[in-house]
């Protein structure tokens, strides 16, 4: 009876089991949660995180879950189907729901990353702003804590050193951003990925790689961006790990452009701060 | 075996028809159709973790919005409170610390559900009552 009662409410003897739908979520999820929480990794890094969609393996995996995390802002489109299958005791938590919004302007919404996740013009990369992924740590200590009241200390005290570590990484950041001149913060990427990103550490954003309805570029946006680039006389181009190149590449030859190192835009990552760390030092390394 | 006319004509047209598909999907590309998401709910009232970092442990402090107030625990650093929505909240902080304290710093930190934090620091000898407005441009 006691058994079942524990599997219930989603506490089983290795403690509450909780799923995740991002690998940064996931991360966040392990420091805070520590040994009292067991997470099922649904969407593992290297994933895309914009493609993925549950499968009925995926459900079943879920099913221990008393807490099942996801990005939110609109990142995965497929929450409000999984809500349907999900049981009594289970619930979804969008960790990003009550971060605050960064719109993707009118004109940019042609370069989101792709059509389906700039729906309303919300970016969902919340994550590059770091003081936003201290906001996530909270949400997740929160809910954490009303699942597992015996585990308040321990989430507390969890969540206090997670956030601790993220202020350090902050300011390493910024200390790291300060070496480039102010002229030079200028950061051209594929998609508007890093809206968050280029508004909290002050940098000019210029997306090149636009997007039709179907998810490609179309010449006319083609020729736009090149004349964009020639226009700025933009020295460096960064693409995104999980995208394909050759566009940028392309656009980059015809504007004399040099091509970065690639950037993680998708929070596709095993760990937050060397997603952060590795895209900080290729920006830096580039734009100096 | 000699080719109807037909059957002439048609045959060069095949490589011009594959080459010209690819370009009618360039050419006839939808217009990008963003549809609406839903961002944060809103009502009368806004949700906010109100979170405090202090270099002193004080004795007592009272944080009151509106007609409602709250008292913070010295080992306390984070409450979730609720006010009124709008563009700008008022805070009446009253803090005591022991006695012997030297002069301190308090700091709030306002974090509203889907709006942008904002942060105050607070400096005291034994007490200090202070009332901080934050405000935000883009809200309701």
């Amino acid at each position: 009876m006691k058994w079942f009662l524990f599997l219930f409410l989603g506490l089983t003897a290795h403690g509450l089991d909780v799923a995740s739908l991002h690998p940064l979520i996931t991360d966040a999820v392990k420091q805070v949660g520590g040994n009292r929480v067991s997470v099922v990794e649904v969407v593992k890094p290297g994933m895309n995180v914009h493609k993925f969609q549950p499968k009925a393996s995926d459900i079943k995996k879920m099913a221990q879950a008393r807490i099942i995390f996801a990005s939110g802002k609109n990142l995965e489109p497929y929450l409000k189907g999984l809500k349907d299958n999900l049981q009594k005791h289970q619930s979804i938590v969008e960790v990003g729901r009550t971060i605050p919004s960064q719109r993707i302007s009118k004109k940019d919404q042609i370069y989101a990353c792709c059509p389906h996740h700039a729906v309303g013009g919300i970016d969902p990369h919340w994550w590059h702003n770091i003081s936003n992924m201290e906001r996530a740590i909270r949400v997740i200590e929160k809910e954490l804590t009303k699942a597992d009241p015996a585990g308040n200390t321990t989430y507390a005290a969890n969540s206090k050193v997670a956030r601790q570590r993220l202020d350090q990484l902050e300011a390493w950041a910024k200390g790291q951003i300060a070496t480039i001149p102010r002229g030079k913060r200028h950061l051209v990427t594929a998609h508007a990925a890093f809206g968050y990103f280029c508004k909290a550490y002050g940098f000019k954003a210029t997306f090149v790689q636009g997007l039709s309805a179907d998810g490609e570029v179309s010449a006319t946006q083609l020729a736009q961006s090149i004349q964009e680039l020639r226009k700025e006389a933009i020295p460096m181009v960064f693409p995104e790990k999980t995208a394909n190149p050759k566009v940028l590449q392309q656009i980059a030859k015809q504007t004399g452009a040099k091509v970065g190192k690639p950037l993680i835009a998708d929070g596709s990552s095993k760990s937050y701060q060397a997603m952060i760390q590795s895209n900080v030092t290729h920006i830096v390394a580039g734009l100096k | 075996m000699t080719k109807s006319p037909l059957t002439a004509t048609l045959i060069p047209l095949i490589p011009l028809a594959a080459l010209g598909w690819p370009l009618a999907k360039v050419i006839n590309q939808k217009a990008y159709q963003p549809v609406e998401v839903e961002d944060v709910a809103t009502g009368p009232l806004t949700t906010a973790d109100l979170e405090i970092n202090t270099a002193h442990p004080f004795k007592e402090m009272t944080v009151t919005i509106g007609g409602s107030s709250w008292s913070f625990a010295p080992d306390e650093d984070v409450k979730e409170i609720h006010y009124e929505r709008g563009s700008r909240v008022t805070l009446l902080v009253s803090v005591i610390w022991p006695e012997d304290t030297p002069k301190t710093a308090l700091r709030l930190e306002l974090l509203p559900e889907g709006i942008e934090t904002r942060s105050y620091t607070l400096w005291g000898l034994g007490e200090a009552t202070e009332e901080i407005t934050f405000t935000w441009d883009d809200q309701p």
